[in-house]
Parts: structure tokens; C-alpha cells; sequence
């Protein structure tokens, strides 16, 4: 997943940026509301946001970009612990709500339980016509027998489907697949192509489509 | 000393009343009945001297007309006669006489005045005629004087009685009627919550109490200030404690990950001392948070240790489950207690949770090392001394680790404490413990009143 993490203390942040790429994440940082303003994307797919922050309210960030119909995954990252703070957090649109201080591992299962939610899989799994996924366990399974057959996937195949799942029935460009697996532009465009030729190639061709010109994109029937 | 052995203000002014009106009331009796006593006897005799003036010119007008025969009696009408008289002369022969006077003279006397007790039951006044020869006396018998003489103090008395009696009543009962705004206050003092801004103040309905009124009314104010103040510092307390402590733990699980095998331990022993300091820092940060006012739920003992990080310990809980508590504070008494545990080697702790006789008894047993006999007794001794207000515990409290001071805490803020109990086997017992199957680990009860907890509206 693409994260956006907005958290001001440098130690927390850093630590939280190393350990959720070090779990396969990809991670902006910001220190700042301002700076997180600029740095989101359609590219995130989910949010991680401090409440108090030197330069305005988290909670009140959250609140308008529900206000604008952002639908992706929030999870507030706060130390203020009381019941009101808690309801208030979780009413402003926050999808999970954690206290610090916390354990990094319980933030990235929070993380997973709130992406299954977003894509629909409450179960962690996904099937998507022949191809069954299992985003808790991070392993696909394709039916074309009598037997389920489980396909090996490459980290970087991997983080492509986990894109397009998260946003299934939406176009998600090639700049944002290109931002989500940290390239930096037209350098990258080939590597996504063949990543995407490899997912087709494993998974079935029908799962993925070509949006021409614009992207790509799994169809919500699968 | 202890409120029953207070002296009362009702109980003392309505014995001061009391005496008073009972001293009152006997001494004003007394005077009464001895002043009647005396007024009534120089009103007798002042009656029975008028009598005898009277018949005096009677009977000198009787003896220029002749008069009866000496030895004599008047003619009268039958009658009841509470007034005798007769003449005698001076050899003491009755001349004349009422018809009710004895026949025998009353009294020797032959000068003017009264002579008591004539004949043994006679009051006499004696009048000598201008003459010389003869000598009225004019009688009234004793015990009918002294019948009219008790009837009259009686009465008096009785009254005077009746009136200090019916003031010292009415007293009394104007003192409970005038004390009675002190025990409204009283009242309306208990149910006071000084953190409520929108809670009505109180109402002075007397004078006196206003002073009293006013200072009360200070000290919520100057309360609710300090909490406020004190909230606000722990508001901040817990946000620049909280971050440091999870960028803390985020950093060494990214060290974890990074570092080469041979660190490997010295960082996880790191990460779990950190892991200990947040739970403590959490526990301090809720209880002191909490200032002893303590939110009361119906809980459930299970749930509270899911949503503890227990790693390897196999917690299992026994009896009831669901008691009433402050949840959050028995959360961070139950994680110290368990950490206390897992430091201790245990890696298996059993929680019995029962409630008997109006207390929540929660008793946790564990498989590590435990703790000896005579340092349990210290610890024990030192959590007993243990004070709420800030003051240092006994000198024997050095091993008393801030788990069990927070625990006894937390204990002591729901009305109940924390006691270190004798070692005893687990149920089934358990062959892997260090220090054998059959005696092992500590025993820690923590106990609370169940009545403590306020009942729910509706």
C-alpha cells in the first residue's frame, strides 16, 4: 500500500515510515498539515494522521476531506486517549482510531483490517471471478480446476494488485502505480507494463483491463 | 475521634435548655407554693380577725339589750359552719357561743391575737370586750385553713410546673427547627460535585450560615480550579509522554527488523523495557488522570486483559466475569500486576474474579519464582502504610516495585486495598514451574466494595 503519514514528532515519524516499508509499504512522510496537503495524492491508499499538529487539527484535516468525498482508509494516531476524544475521532471519519504510544505491529494490522473493510473483504479475502485473494495472508489462489492452485507473486506484482483491489471499479493511472512503487516517472512506465504483463500472465487476462490512455483498472465484477 | 464521639450542638443546647427550664420551673414553683402559702394564711387570718371585729360590735349590742343567758348559743339556721366564735368571761366559762364552737372555750387567752392549734385542731383570734370582763375568740379549724392553703399551692405549683415544662418543649423544638437549615446545608453539600459548572449553588437560609455558605463555595471554587489545573497538566502530560514513548518503540521494532542477529536480543530486552514503561507510564498517567473519582461500570474482567499485550503468558480467568469497577484503573492495576508476573518468570497466571458479601474479590495466581515469605510480609506491611496523600511509605517499602504500589492504588481508590496472600499451587497444578508443581508463584487479592459503585439512574 502507498501510505500517507502525518505525524510532527521526528522520532515517531521516522520510526513509523521505517517500519512500514520495511513491511512493504510504500511511505510519504509529512511533518506539517501544509506539507501533507501537497504530498496527497490519489496515488495513497490510506491515510495514518496525528491530531495535534503544529500547524492545525488533524481531526479537522479528516473532517473535510470526508466533507469531499474522500472514501480512502483513515486511521488517527493520537495520544489523547479519553472516550469523548475517541468518539470525537472516529465521528469526525476516521475509519480506526489508535493511541499512542503503540506497538508498530498492531499499526499495520489495523491498517490491513481497515483496507479489507475499504475493498470489501471483511474476511481478508477477495474473489475476484477465478482468482481468490487473500490480502490478510498476502497469497493468491486461482481456480481452474478442481483444485485451487496458489499463484507466487513478486513483492512487486504483489503491490500492484494490492493497488488496483484497493481501488476496484476506478481507473488508477500509470503515474499513480509509478508513485506507489516509489519510481519517480517515465523511466518506470515500462517496468509497470511488464508487471502488469506478468499479473495477466499469472492471474488470467481478464482480471486486469487497459484503460488506453489512462490506466488501468479491475472491473467490479472481476 | 470519630463523628459519634463528637459532641452535638442539638444534643448539648437542648440539655442547657432543658436544665434551665427545669431549674426554672422548681424554683418558680417553690416560690409560688411558699408565697400562696404565706398570702393565703394573712388572708385567712386577716378573715378571721374581720369576723371577730365584726361580731365584736354584735355582740356588745346584744349584751345592751339583755342578751341571751350565759352558756348560751345563738340561733342559726342549719348550716355548714367553717367560722366559730364564743364569749368568755373571766373565770373561762363560754357566755355565748356559735352553735357550732365547742362547748369548752377555745383558748385561755385574754388579750388580742391569734393562738394556733387551740383544742388541737382550732385557729383562734382573741379579742377581749371593752368591758374587761369577757373575751371574744373567733375559730377557724386548722385542717380546713391548710386543705384551702395545699389546694391553693398546688394549683400554683402545678401550673408554674406545666408552663416551665411546655417552654422547655417549645424549646427544643425551636432549636431542632433552627438547627435544621444546617442539616439541609449538610445535605446539599454531600450532593455537591464541584466540577459541575452547571450545578446550582448552595443556599444560606439563615444569617449565620452564610459565612459558612461563602467558604464552602471558595473551596469548590478554588477544587475545581486545582483539578482543572491538574487535568490540564496531565492532558499534557500524556501527549509528551505518550509520542516520545511509541517513536520509542517504532524506532526499535525498525532496529529489530535491521539489526544483525547478535543484537538481536540486547534490542528485543530493550523493546520489552520500553514495552514496561509505556504500560507504567499508561497505569500513572490514568490514575493520576482519574484523581480518585472513579467512573463505575459493570466490566468484564476477560475483555480487560484482551486488550492487554500479555505476549507469552497464558492468562486464564475463573468465576465471575463481569464486576463493578473503573475499567480503565483496573486495566492498568491488571497490566502492572501481570507485568509484575511475567518479570517473575510466570508464564501462566490464573485470575479468579468472585463476588461474596458486598465485595469484588479478584485474585491472581501465578507459576513463576513468587515472592518469599518474610519480603512478602514487608511488602504487605509497607502497602498497609501506604498513603493516598502524598506521604512516604515505611522504610520497609524499598521492595515495594511501583506495580504493586499503582495496583494498591488503583485498590484503595475503589474502597478496598491490596494483599499479598502465601503462596499456593495452581489449579490443576502445574509441572512445568520453576519451583515445582505443587507450590508456586505469587498470590495477589485485590478486594473493593460492590456497594461503592453508585446506582444507575432509572
Amino acid at each position: 500500500m502507498k501510505l500517507l503519514l502525518l505525524e510532527d514528532d521526528p522520532i515517531l515519524g521516522e520510526g513509523l515510515r521505517d517500519f512500514l516499508r520495511a513491511e512493504g509499504h510504500t511511505v510519504d512522510w509529512a511533518q506539517r498539515l501544509l506539507d501533507a496537503r501537497l504530498l496527497l495524492s490519489d496515488a495513497h491508499d490510506a491515510l495514518l494522521v496525528d491530531w495535534q499538529l503544529p500547524d492545525g487539527s488533524g481531526l479537522d484535516w479528516v473532517r473535510s476531506l470526508r466533507r469531499a468525498q474522500d472514501g480512502r482508509p483513515i486511521l488517527m494516531l493520537t495520544a489523547r486517549d479519553l472516550l469523548q476524544d475517541r468518539i470525537s475521532g472516529l465521528a469526525s471519519g476516521a475509519d480506526d482510531y489508535l493511541v499512542k504510544p503503540f506497538e508498530p505491529e498492531e499499526l499495520v494490522a489495523r491498517l490491513h483490517a481497515v483496507q479489507r473493510r475499504a475493498v470489501g473483504a471483511p474476511g481478508g479475502r477477495k474473489r475476484l471471478g477465478d482468482v481468490d485473494i487473500d490480502l490478510q495472508a498476502r497469497c493468491v489462489w486461482l481456480h481452474q480446476g478442481d483444485r485451487p492452485e496458489r499463484v507466487d507473486l513478486t513483492a512487486r506484482e504483489w503491490q500492484l494488485l494490492e493497488a488496483l483491489v484497493g481501488r476496484i471499479g476506478r481507473i488508477v493511472e500509470k503515474a499513480t502505480l509509478e508513485g506507489l512503487m516509489g519510481g519517480d516517472g517515465q523511466a518506470h512506465s515500462n517496468v509497470i507494463e511488464v508487471h502488469i504483463a506478468n499479473l495477466r500472465r499469472k492471474l488470467g487476462r481478464g482480471l486486469i483491463e487497459t484503460v488506453r490512455g489512462l490506466g488501468y483498472r479491475i472491473p467490479n465484477d472481476g | 475521634m470519630s463523628p459519634r464521639d463528637l459532641p452535638s450542638i442539638r444534643q448539648r443546647l437542648g440539655r442547657a435548655l432543658g436544665s434551665i427550664a427545669l431549674v426554672w420551673a422548681l424554683g418558680m414553683t417553690t416560690g409560688v407554693g411558699l408565697l400562696t402559702h404565706h398570702l393565703l394564711d394573712d388572708l385567712l387570718d386577716g378573715a378571721l380577725r374581720e369576723s371577730a371585729e365584726i361580731l365584736y360590735g354584735l355582740v356588745v349590742v346584744a349584751d345592751r339589750d339583755g342578751g341571751p343567758a350565759s352558756g348560751g348559743m345563738l340561733p342559726a339556721p342549719p348550716h355548714q359552719e367553717n367560722l366559730v366564735w364564743q364569749l368568755v368571761d373571766l373565770r373561762g366559762e363560754v357566755v355565748l357561743r356559735s352553735h357550732k364552737a365547742p362547748e369548752a372555750r377555745l383558748t385561755g387567752r385574754q388579750t388580742e391575737g391569734f393562738t394556733s392549734d387551740a383544742l388541737g385542731q382550732w385557729h383562734v383570734f382573741s379579742l377581749p370586750m371593752r368591758d374587761g370582763r369577757n373575751t371574744l375568740h373567733v375559730a377557724q379549724r386548722e385542717d380546713s385553713r391548710r386543705a384551702t392553703q395545699w389546694l391553693a399551692m398546688g394549683a400554683c405549683m402545678g401550673l408554674t410546673l406545666l408552663l416551665g415544662l411546655s417552654a422547655a418543649w417549645w424549646l427544643n423544638r425551636g432549636l431542632r427547627r433552627e438547627l435544621q437549615p444546617l442539616l439541609d446545608l449538610s445535605n446539599e453539600v454531600t450532593l455537591l460535585e464541584p466540577l459541575q459548572p452547571q450545578q446550582p449553588g448552595l443556599t444560606a437560609t439563615r444569617t449565620e450560615l452564610q459565612p459558612l455558605v461563602a467558604a464552602i463555595d471558595g473551596l469548590t471554587a478554588r477544587l475545581a480550579q486545582r483539578v482543572a489545573h491538574e487535568r490540564a497538566l496531565a492532558a499534557h502530560a500524556a501527549h509528551a509522554l505518550r509520542t516520545p514513548l511509541a517513536g520509542m518503540d517504532a524506532q526499535l521494532a525498525v532496529a529489530l527488523k535491521e539489526a544483525p542477529p547478535a543484537l538481536q536480543p540486547r534490542l528485543t530486552q530493550t523493546r520489552e523495557a520500553a514495552a514496561r514503561l509505556r504500560r507504567v507510564v499508561t497505569a500513572l498517567i490514568t490514575l493520576f488522570r482519574s484523581g480518585g473519582e472513579l467512573h463505575w461500570q459493570q466490566a468484564s474482567v476477560s475483555a480487560l486483559l484482551q486488550r492487554l499485550p500479555l505476549q507469552d503468558t497464558v492468562v486464564q480467568v475463573r468465576g465471575m466475569d463481569t464486576v463493578p469497577c473503573d475499567p480503565d484503573l483496573l486495566s492498568a492495576a491488571l497490566s502492572n500486576l501481570l507485568d509484575n508476573a511475567v518479570r517473575h518468570g510466570a508464564k501462566r497466571v490464573d485470575v479468579h474474579v468472585a463476588v461474596a458479601q458486598g465485595q469484588v474479590r479478584l485474585t491472581l495466581r501465578d507459576d513463576g519464582s513468587g515472592i518469599p515469605e518474610a519480603q512478602r510480609q514487608t511488602l504487605q506491611t509497607a502497602l498497609d502504610a501506604q498513603s493516598l496523600d502524598g506521604r512516604p511509605a515505611l522504610p520497609g517499602a524499598h521492595g515495594l516495585g511501583l506495580g504493586l504500589t499503582l495496583a494498591d492504588m488503583v485498590a484503595r481508590t475503589h474502597g478496598g486495598r491490596l494483599h499479598l496472600l502465601p503462596s499456593e499451587p495452581l489449579d490443576p497444578p502445574d509441572p512445568s514451574c520453576p519451583s515445582g508443581p505443587t507450590a508456586c508463584g505469587a498470590v495477589i487479592a485485590m478486594h473493593w466494595p460492590t456497594q461503592a459503585m453508585a446506582p444507575e439512574p432509572g
